[in-house]
């Protein structure tokens, strides 16, 4: 688990940092890397061409897309904890830039641990995984998120729940779908299926699209 | 039958019944809907499970209404939760039917949006639905919001026994960060029993049961899982491997014992087998005096500062930001001070022209979510104390309870009921007592109140008062007289606010750290002083390295390794300045460098505060506001810009209150439901510095409060900000109300999916595209007055 500070510096609306912003960067990778305690779950379930397992129907053509021609998918879930939120109150008490920075710090960290998951995940199942998709992606209902977290039994086992408008609490937080591409661990499969991430997404104004090199720079 | 749990309790060691949900899974597969709905749809099923465990030896039955509350289960609520206890009582009429109370499902404040209120109206609802079981078992809790509205509803809804238990990590503490110190500490005074649940198996608990026997005087309770599941879901610890972790938890300390996820009636039989007829294991409680947060306990074992900065009194700053209604003064104090090293922070809100009651509780709220130091609740109102207790998430101080009878009997209560410990004033009737042996009498009359009420020694803090030396200069050595008397008889704590003895003196730190010093030697536990300045918490080291308490004078060599040990005041929030660099203020606050200093030599310099506002400080934003409109400086170098200036305005301000003069009043929040505030949080921030009186109500805030806020404040613009398409709707119902009670405020709205389409749909005036666009719109609005 780690911080692409190109990332976040995306998050936070660009710029050249100069070595002052720079040291600030560090500060906030620092604290919001000593306040997670990230935890994650997951469930594997057969895959039908429509339900996961005949108990969960996710009533969405990018998800259906996404898991063509699987036979098995993972729902998975990861929370960095409570301990961020109050990590990025204390970053506000002293000033909004170290805010802003422990925020978008923590954005990536969430991201980066949910790489690590997956990938440690396939690992231990054997299996080579599709890239994640989330609740809220491309067609994929936001709603989702509290069947997503039940399935999973989130609140139990990582202490994550879904409000009442289908927000994710803690905030630094992520459910996803994921779909079984081989059934035997290979990191070059996978490679070829990610590489481009965002892209494959019909989200187009979602805050966290990534953009890369091929995609065009959304205005900010 | 009508048995007495408690005195059954006090004879016997308790058996409770195993797993529910995971034999209900066995009988029925996935159940597909709320298990408790088996209650009324499937009463068969529910009845042989309780009656195999009735067989198997079980003292308790635990009725199905583990997530029956009215969060999970709705309107169906009391009635899944009558026919559950019904159900128990029917299957086995000799033994004790629990009212099980799980987990509302949601997450409270701050993380999550359900305040203590709501959990509370919960569970209150469930217990008085449940009103036919024998006993209360609020179980499976991760979080103290929730914990502390179960068991309060409990009590005061309900004469039943109480038994309250938590579910902890690998890591010892629960999924929010809650210590089995904290949970003992703050649960003990509330419940009958106390102890541990799920998640983890027979092995990994018994450290926990260890530590909960220690830190508590109840009778202790654990339920583990059989084992971790693996992940198919299968539990692996057989009935008779858990029978021998039995043996290990009675040996530990625990007086009730039952089984979670993946237990059975097997498990049961055999601890049945060993508990029968088994007396009680004796207590092994050991009485520490301690305070806690929900995540950090204070043993107070040695001298812990206590930080007296969030108080208006005699604090021109302080007192100006709560009657605005700006909490974040506050914060930074929290966070200021708990970086300076102190243990436990004050917190007061005592300044006419405020409701003390609402502003304290809120106040506790605020600096709890910035720091996870224990708090002291300083008021002289009881009513404000009280609602200041309820919502804090902890073991707290109430400071304090004096000799004279009024207080005795308002505030010894208090303390009792919610676990508080308590600061004793050596004061009555009589006035403030001149001699030692009239403080002691004071001390003694408190010490003796207390006791009736069950409070130990160990939770009384004796402050035998700071006299003012400059009036009365033989006052000095009685109190450190007292400090030493009433620690020889008593096994009380002693605390004192140390400053008060220079007052009207000059160069008053002098006299304040001798006092300190002398205070420590005779014997004080818990100073109140100001942790930033480095002379206070010089002497704290000093006197524990001298009295062996600091080991090898290990903290202390850390702490002052690089010093040269100066004796200007600390502020954190900002790096070490770099000195003006020949920066003029204006070029500091453009590139975003610390600025106070800077800001105080001009002020000292004998420059105007309003030359410096408007010569310096405006112009330095309005350059960065530049930069950042034609894209040349980008969101971090305006925040760092907008930092800067606000340390420089509040070097000002707490100078010259009255050169701060407000433009206009604006009230922000996210809305409810939302807790995604970092947007709106910036908007503050820099509003401010545009002169605007900013009262920020926080996230997840209703309509109403929002409406009220605008109306007490006389705001003429309202900001609101919200991240999701789900939370926008109650943006939008925000607006509604406001349109409806306070027609002449305009609305701004900010946020990730919003645009300006989409806020002129819910009916916004604004839409706030960035961070400078509300200062736009404020000036629009405030010009327009």
């Amino acid at each position: 688990m780690n911080v692409d500070r190109k990332e976040l510096l995306r998050y936070v609306g660009g710029g050249e940092p100069d070595e002052a912003m720079n040291a600030r960067i560090d500060e906030a990778i620092a604290a919001a890397t000593a306040a997670a305690q990230p935890r994650s779950c997951f469930r594997r379930f057969s895959y039908d061409g429509r339900t996961l397992g005949g108990v969960y129907d996710p009533e969405s053509r990018d998800v259906a897309e996404l898991l063509r021609g699987c036979k098995e998918a993972f729902l998975f879930a990861a929370t960095l904890g409570g301990g961020i939120e109050r990590e990025t109150e204390k970053a506000f008490a002293r000033g909004s830039l170290g805010a802003l920075l422990t925020d978008a710090a923590a954005s990536c960290l969430i991201e980066s641990y949910c790489d690590d998951e997956c990938e440690r995940i396939a690992k231990e199942e054997n299996v080579t995984l599709t890239l994640r998709f989330s609740c809220g992606y491309g067609d994929y209902p936001l709603t989702h998120q509290r069947e997503v977290c039940r399935l999973l039994d989130t609140q139990r086992r990582i202490g994550l729940y879904v409000g009442e408008n289908s927000l994710l609490m803690p905030r630094k937080s992520v459910t996803a779908i994921a779909g079984v591409i081989a059934h035997s661990y290979s990191p070059t499969d996978r490679r070829g299926h990610t590489a481009d991430k965002c892209a494959k997404c019909a989200a187009l104004s979602c805050p966290y699209r990534r953009s890369p090199a091929s995609y065009p720079e959304e205005k900010k | 039958m009508k048995k007495d749990f408690r005195k059954y309790l006090s004879q016997n060691t308790v058996v409770f019944d195993g797993a529910f949900g995971t034999m209900l899974q066995r009988e029925v597969g996935d159940p597909g809907m709320l298990p408790e709905r088996f209650n009324t749809e499937r009463p068969d099923v529910v009845s042989a499970i309780h009656r195999a465990y009735a067989e198997a030896g079980a003292d308790v039955i635990s009725a199905n209404t583990f997530g029956a509350n009215r969060a999970k289960a709705g309107e169906r609520s009391d009635e899944l939760i009558r026919a559950g206890v019904a159900l128990a009582r029917a299957a086995a009429p000799d033994r004790f039917v629990a009212l099980d109370l799980g987990p509302t499902g949601r997450l409270a404040e701050p993380a999550g949006d359900m305040t203590f209120g709501e959990a509370y109206d919960i569970f209150a609802a469930a217990v008085r639905a449940g009103s036919d079981a024998d006993v209360i078992l609020v179980e499976t809790m991760s979080d103290m919001t929730e914990l502390r509205a179960a068991l309060l509803a409990a009590r005061e809804n309900s004469d039943k026994p109480v038994i309250a238990s938590m579910t902890f990590a690998e890591n010892m503490r629960t999924f929010t960060g809650v210590s089995a110190e904290c949970f003992a500490l703050t649960a003990s005074p509330l419940a009958d029993a106390i102890g541990v649940n799920c998640s983890l198996g027979p092995a990994e608990l018994l450290p926990v049961v260890e530590k909960l026997a220690e830190l508590s005087p109840r009778p202790v309770i654990v339920q583990p899982n059989a084992g971790l599941p693996d992940s198919r879901g299968n539990y692996s610890v057989g009935a008779e491997e858990f029978a021998a972790y039995a043996e290990k938890f009675l040996g530990a300390g625990a007086r009730l014992i039952g089984g979670c996820c993946g237990t059975t009636p097997e498990h049961i039989r055999l601890i049945a087998r060993l508990a029968k007829g088994r007396a009680p294991a004796p207590s092994r409680y050991v009485p520490r005096a301690a305070v806690c947060s929900a995540t950090k306990a204070v043993f107070i074992d040695g001298v812990r500062v206590i930080g007296e900065r969030i108080n208006p009194t005699g604090k021109k700053a302080m007192k100006a930001a709560l009657l605005a209604g700006d909490y974040n003064y506050a914060a930074k104090q929290a966070v200021e001070q708990t970086e300076a090293g102190a243990d436990i922070l004050d917190v007061n809100a005592g300044l006419p022209g405020i409701d003390e009651k609402e502003v304290l509780t809120e106040l506790v709220r605020r600096v709890s979510s910035v720091t996870d130091l224990p708090l002291q609740i300083d008021t002289s109102d009881p009513a404000a104390a009280e609602s200041a207790l309820r919502a804090y998430n902890g073991k707290a101080v109430i400071n304090s309870v004096s000799g004279e009878e009024k207080s005795l009997s308002a505030v010894l209560p208090l303390a009792a009921k919610y676990g508080a410990a308590v600061v004793g004033l050596t004061v009555d009737e009589r006035g403030v007592p001149k001699t030692t042996e009239e403080r002691l009498e004071i001390a003694e009359k408190i010490i003796a109140r207390a006791a009736a009420h069950g409070i130990p020694e160990t939770d009384i803090y004796i402050d035998c008062l700071t006299l003012t030396v400059g009036a009365e200069q033989e006052q000095a050595v009685r109190t450190l007289d007292a400090i030493r008397e009433i620690k020889r008889r008593h096994n009380v704590r002693t605390v004192l606010g140390v400053s008060n003895v220079s007052f009207g003196l000059p160069a008053r730190r002098i006299i304040n750290s001798a006092f300190l010093t002398a205070a420590l030697w005779a014997g004080l536990d818990l100073p109140i002083l100001n942790p930033n300045l480095p002379e206070n918490m010089q002497a704290v080291a000093a006197f524990n390295v001298l009295t062996c308490r600091d080991k090898g004078c290990a903290k202390y060599a850390e702490k002052y390794a690089d010093t040269t040990a100066g004796f200007t005041e600390v502020r954190s929030g900002a790096p070490a300045s770099p000195a003006a660099d020949g920066c003029d203020l204006r070029a500091l606050v453009k590139k975003g460098l610390p600025a106070a200093e800077e800001t105080a030599r001009l002020l000292d310099g004998g420059a105007e505060p309003l030359d410096i506002v408007n010569g310096m400080l405006i112009p330095a934003l309005t350059d960065i506001g530049d930069a950042y409109e034609a894209g040349r400086a980008f969101l971090p170098q305006l925040l760092a810009a907008a930092d800067s200036a606000k340390e420089s305005f509040s070097v000002i301000r707490e100078r010259m209150p009255a050169a701060a003069e407000s433009r206009g009043v604006i009230v922000l929040a996210t809305v409810k439901g939302d807790v995604h505030d970092i947007g709106k949080n910036i908007a503050g921030t820099v509003l401010e510095n545009y002169g605007y009186r900013v009262v920020d109500l926080g996230k997840n805030v209703p309509p109403e409060d929002v409406a009220a806020a605008v109306k007490k404040h006389g705001a003429k613009l309202c900001g609101l900000s919200a991240l999701m398409t789900t939370t926008v709707p109650h943006m939008a119902e925000t607006i509604t109300l406001l349109r409806r009670e306070c027609p002449d405020c305009r609305v701004m709205v900010g946020g990730a999916v919003l645009t300006e389409d989409y806020a002129k749909r819910i009916g916004a005036d604004f839409y706030c595209k960035d961070a400078l666009a509300d200062v736009r719109f404020a000036a629009e609005v405030y010009r327009h007055l």
